[in-house]
């Protein structure tokens, strides 16, 4: 997975668009309500935010052609994760 | 603002190969190089009287930013509320990157992670510029303001587009430290604390 931090945007190992990530609430990963999965729900969406620290391209692209207003949180320090320009 | 910065270091290739020269402001007359898009005190002054102060956003008040001797002495003289702070640089900031080229093609590009190494070396790229660290911080004036509403109360939650003091946004396990750029900041009577989480770069959620 690829991450532009300027533009939020996230790609594929190989390049391809997968999502822009943006959400207008702000609420912090640390405030949500952790579920057994790893992945939490937030506070005032209740929607569920999925963590993508374990995920491979194939997760990704799979979660976001399932659902593709399915929200996701990524950390710069994730290993699956390289930052692009 | 920080990431325009960064995206300045990383995708400024074109202009880093442009050689530095004065310009002279046609409207106040400042000199600065051609490395800034557009002349910082008229910037700034824009600021004072396009009559921006009263700027929400996601319901929070948005607190303007001036630096430069001219904003500041210009604030002054209309009679607003300042608080004056220095701007510094502070060494603690450090982006990296490495240039490569193309062994055939000639393309030059940028990259800043050191997991891409192998992977262009293998596309048929060689090493321009070897690993090295810059600091995106530049102000051109070591003073600055925030312009305080007369009406602001103790305890109120603000939004600043252009923070001042120096303070960690991120740092990546790589070895880059971000500058916090853009916060939210409780006004205390005194000063803005700056709530370094509300805008922290280390966590993308959408």
């Amino acid at each position: 997975m690829k991450i532009n931090p300027s533009t939020k945007e996230i790609f594929t190992d190989t390049g391809t668009f997968v999502k822009r990530l943006y959400c207008h609430i702000h609420v912090k990963w640390k405030a949500m309500k952790k579920i057994e999965d790893g992945s939490r729900i937030c506070i005032e969406c209740n929607k569920t935010i999925q963590d993508t620290a374990s995920f491979n391209d194939t997760d990704l692209i799979k979660l976001i052609k399932n659902d593709p207003q399915a929200c996701l949180k990524v950390n710069l320090n994730q290993d699956n994760v390289k930052i692009i320009h | 603002m920080f990431f325009k910065r960064l995206l300045e270091i990383f995708v400024g290739n074109a202009q880093s190969k442009i050689k530095k020269v004065d310009i002279n402001c046609t409207e106040c007359g400042l000199v600065f190089d051609n490395t800034i898009n557009e002349c910082p005190d008229c910037k700034y002054m824009k600021i004072l009287t396009d009559g921006s102060f009263d700027e929400m956003s996601d319901d929070l008040r948005v607190i303007s930013t001036i630096r430069g001797e001219t904003a500041i002495n210009a604030a002054k003289e209309m009679g607003l509320k300042l608080l004056e702070l220095r701007a510094e640089v502070s060494d603690q900031f450090k982006v990296k990157y490495k240039k490569l080229q193309h062994r055939k093609t000639g393309e030059i590009i940028t990259i800043g992670d050191f997991r891409d190494d192998n992977l262009y070396r293998n596309l048929g790229y060689k090493t321009l510029v070897d690993w090295t660290s810059k600091n995106p911080s530049k102000f051109f004036s070591p003073y600055a303001a925030y312009v305080i509403p007369k009406d602001i109360k103790k305890g109120e939650c603000v939004l600043i587009n252009d923070v001042i003091t120096n303070h960690v946004s991120e740092r990546w396990n790589q070895g880059d430290v971000y500058r916090l750029s853009k916060s939210e900041a409780i006004w205390t009577g005194k000063y803005f604390y700056i709530d370094v989480s509300s805008y922290a770069i280390g966590e993308f959620i959408g």
